[in-house]
């Protein structure tokens, strides 16, 4: 069995602003130093307030559920490598300690989004936190 | 499986994945306890890891940290060969704090929710990591809230490394 070695980190979240709406996008706030092309994406790790309850990069409390997100990350291309991962399967305490890899991507942060299937449980302006794995290349 | 594994072995030689069995990697390891009966941690402060150069970059690549929960060290010992009396954290309060992990010129390489690194919250793994660039006294966690985290409290991380080889 396979797992993910960090070899650097980048905190980032998308706010669920005003009330919370099935099926709306909710981007990505913009962390520029992520859209650089020597850096590549290998790996990602989602959070409830079970294992973060604050986001460190706005403050803002971070969603008490996973059951009702889904994950959708673009490319440089606007390609949608991964389209509406359930935020549940991204958490690692669901996946036996487990972190979720990707094959080396760019990604393009403000095209990438989370969308709601389930508002039980979301409150506004919650945010939806991950920690983006990358090394350089 | 025969279109993923190159990628693996890609992964494996960049040092972005390792084979793990809930195992710890490293030639070494080395408790860190660290009690908050001398000085609280506050809100939004750094918390600084007292200097370790057997720590630092230029010696050793750090492989894994871990923080050992109250249920697996039930006291922490400031002093070595002392009576532990501190209490260790629980896994809950974990989630109101980070690590970082910064370089010789304060970059910051990793920032870390301390859950994160709790193989107890995680499956008993503990978190891979590959750090060569770590400066071990400009390393600090940091909580967002001091609820349970008190004089009578304090920590304990496991961390496993393996020495550079110099020269190579």
């Amino acid at each position: 069995m396979d797992n993910l070695i960090i070899k650097r980190s980048q905190i980032i979240e998308a706010q669920i602003t005003g009330t919370p709406t099935v099926g709306k996008r909710y981007f990505f706030t913009d962390i520029p130093q992520l859209a650089r092309l020597n850096i590549i994406i290998y790996g990602i790790e989602a959070f409830t307030s079970t294992q973060l309850a604050v986001s460190p990069q706005s403050g803002n409390a971070v969603v008490s559920t996973s059951t009702g997100i889904a994950l959708t990350l673009r490319d440089q291309n606007k390609l949608e490598f991964a389209y509406q991962i359930p935020y549940y399967t991204l958490i690692r305490a669901n996946n036996s300690g487990l972190v979720v890899l990707f094959t080396p991507k760019t990604i393009n942060l403000t095209d990438c989004f989370v969308q709601l299937t389930s508002t039980t449980g979301i409150t506004a302006n919650d945010v939806a936190c991950f920690n983006l794995y990358y090394d350089f290349v | 499986m025969q279109l993923i594994t190159p990628i693996l072995e890609d992964y494996r030689l960049k040092h972005r994945l390792r084979t793990v069995g809930g195992s710890y990697d490293g030639d070494k390891s080395k408790v860190i306890q660290q009690g908050f009966d001398q000085k609280v941690p506050s809100v939004g402060l750094p918390y600084y890891f007292k200097n370790d150069l057997s720590l630092d970059c230029d010696k050793v690549i750090i492989t894994s940290v871990d923080i050992l929960i109250n249920t697996q060290v039930e006291k922490v010992d400031t002093q070595a060969g002392g009576n532990p009396t501190l209490d260790n954290l629980a896994l809950d309060t974990l989630k109101r704090g980070y690590v970082v992990f910064q370089d010789d010129q304060q970059k910051i390489i990793n920032l870390l929710p301390m859950y994160s690194l709790a193989s107890a919250g995680n499956g008993f793994k503990p978190t891979n990591l590959w750090l060569d660039k770590q400066i071990w006294s400009n390393c600090y966690f940091i909580f967002d809230s001091i609820t349970n985290v008190n004089s009578t409290k304090g920590m304990v991380f496991r961390i496993t490394y393996f020495d550079k080889l110099i020269g190579v």
